[in-house]
């Protein structure tokens, strides 16, 4: 399993540089702590990104002349999507600590940060079980068209916003913003459990998938 | 004796083809052949047989154990030869062996690096850059390279030159010589795959129409040569694939046991002369339906 990890996570971690690197190097050369919403917006872009790239350079036929289950290979991936997205968290949650942990938009970055990541989660899921289903070329079409839409957005509702009212940590909904911090950590498990259904969707659709 | 392969009633149906209703049973110790024209269904059957796809129904079992929940075990103890050998196509050959190496618990590094010495594979090559017929000596160096129970082949010999054809074929006859492990090819030529194959299957248009012990096989269809007239109208027209010849005719028998006795005095004059049909034209003969 772990060459599967290893192979995958490159791509993985490519694409996490990609999407962080220019926003934190704008964080860092403009001080505008805004664009650590971009950042959290685009983790449904990189983390979908990240599928496409390791789901196109992976060679099933290959594996499946290998002792290896799908069912491990479904773990092994899901294990992966899981593992970023909750490593991303983390790094989104100590900047965003550092840049707003004591002002009133805390909380409201905070919100948007873990919903962006929970969203992705379930996507990242969807995407994969997309892919097995339906196979790599469909997948890049979905996931282009996502992407592209995504970063459109992203910048459309940031340069508004920003311009406006100074960040858009204010798209988080108020409940979750402004909630105790238990709401949260209900968003995550209910992820987390829309993620482990998908997994186990994803077991039989690979179970069956040609691709 | 427990076949160490078998498959039952296999059906497999894509939109525009079907492979129906296969059931075989390998011997263990044997190298069994699946020959067919192109188009017969053996690449079907041969992932079908290593669960590459799902079935659409039928099951296999392999060394007594079924893939829905020995897969694993199964796949450690079988080494696949697929006709389009589909590694990482953008990294080395290097790192496709690594990376295969790590899931087999009797991997062999040794004796792979060995055999793609031998058969000329550089390490360092990036796949895509390697011909079909390296593709294919990568993957039999993988294959080979496992300590696995049971090859199976698919289409391995096509387009390697005649030298590294042999070099092949020898590697499967010492492959099953202790007798306790199987080989299963399929080809659509029978040319020297013919010679080594103890038990023969025959596949055409999705079916498995024939199966046999390859010498039983050859026991019963003989070319008949005789001279024009040394032999009797009717016994002419039990005959297929008659060809008229400088010396006279030759005709296939599928069933020469029954006409021996007919022929015993053409034989002993000389007029009619038996010879040991090629596999290739008893093929031909059966997917003609003759």
């Amino acid at each position: 399993m772990s060459a599967i990890l290893r192979k995958s996570s490159f791509f993985y971690i490519t694409h996490l540089c990609t999407f962080s690197i220019p926003p934190l190097t704008m964080l860092l050369e403009w001080r505008n702590r805004g664009l650590l919403s971009v950042m959290a917006l685009w983790v449904p872009v990189w983390l979908s990104s990240s599928v496409l790239w390791s789901e196109r350079q992976e060679s099933y036929a290959f594996l499946r002349t290998l002792p290896v289950t799908d069912r491990q290979i479904v773990r092994t991936k899901f294990s992966l999507a899981l593992g970023f997205a909750v490593i991303y968290w983390l790094i989104l949650s100590l900047f965003i600590r550092g840049a707003w942990g004591s002002t009133p938009e805390y909380s409201g970055y905070m919100a948007l940060a873990s919903l962006t990541c929970a969203i992705s989660l379930v996507l990242a899921g969807g995407w994969y079980i997309f892919s097995w289903r339906f196979g790599p070329s469909v997948l890049t079409a979905g996931v282009m068209t996502f992407v592209v839409i995504g970063i459109l957005a992203t910048w459309v509702v940031d340069v508004k916003r920003m311009v406006s009212i100074g960040g858009i940590g204010t798209l988080a909904p108020r409940w979750l913003a402004e909630g105790p911090w238990i709401y949260q950590a209900v968003l995550f498990a209910a992820a987390l459990a829309a993620y482990y259904g998908l997994m186990q969707v994803a077991v039989r659709v690979k179970i069956k998938s040609e691709f | 004796m427990t076949p160490i392969l078998e498959a039952k009633s296999l059906t497999k149906r894509f939109h525009d083809f079907t492979l129906r209703d296969v059931s075989v049973e390998i011997p263990s110790g044997s190298i069994v052949a699946f020959f067919g024209p192109t188009g017969a269904g053996k690449t079907t059957l041969m992932k079908l047989l290593t669960h590459q796809i799902p079935a659409s129904s039928g099951t296999v079992r392999v060394f007594g154990l079924g893939y829905d929940d020995r897969e694993k075990e199964i796949k450690n103890r079988i080494g696949y030869v697929p006709q389009e050998p589909n590694f990482y196509q953008d990294r080395s050959v290097e790192f496709n062996a690594r990376f295969a190496a790590s899931f087999f618990e009797r991997w062999d590094g040794g004796a792979f690096y060995r055999m793609l010495d031998e058969f000329r594979v550089g390490r360092e090559k990036v796949v895509k850059r390697l011909s079909r017929g390296q593709k294919t000596l990568f993957s039999i160096a993988l294959a080979l390279s496992h300590q696995a129970d049971l090859l199976i082949l698919d289409e391995p010999t096509a387009g390697l030159d005649i030298i590294l054809r042999r070099t092949i074929l020898e590697r499967l006859r010492k492959f099953v010589a202790d007798g306790e492990r199987t080989v299963v090819v399929s080809s659509h030529i029978t040319d020297g795959l013919g010679d080594i194959a103890e038990y023969v299957n025959f596949l055409s248009e999705g079916r498995l129409i024939f199966q046999s012990e390859k010498d039983e096989l050859l026991a019963r269809w003989k070319r008949v040569h005789f001279k024009d007239g040394a032999l009797p109208p009717d016994l002419v027209g039990r005959l297929s694939d008659v060809r008229q010849q400088p010396f006279g005719s030759s005709g296939l028998s599928r069933d020469f046991l029954a006409i021996r006795e007919q022929l015993a005095a053409g034989i002993a004059s000389g007029d009619v002369k038996v010879e040991n049909a090629r596999l290739d034209d008893i093929l031909i003969a059966m997917h003609q339906g003759e």
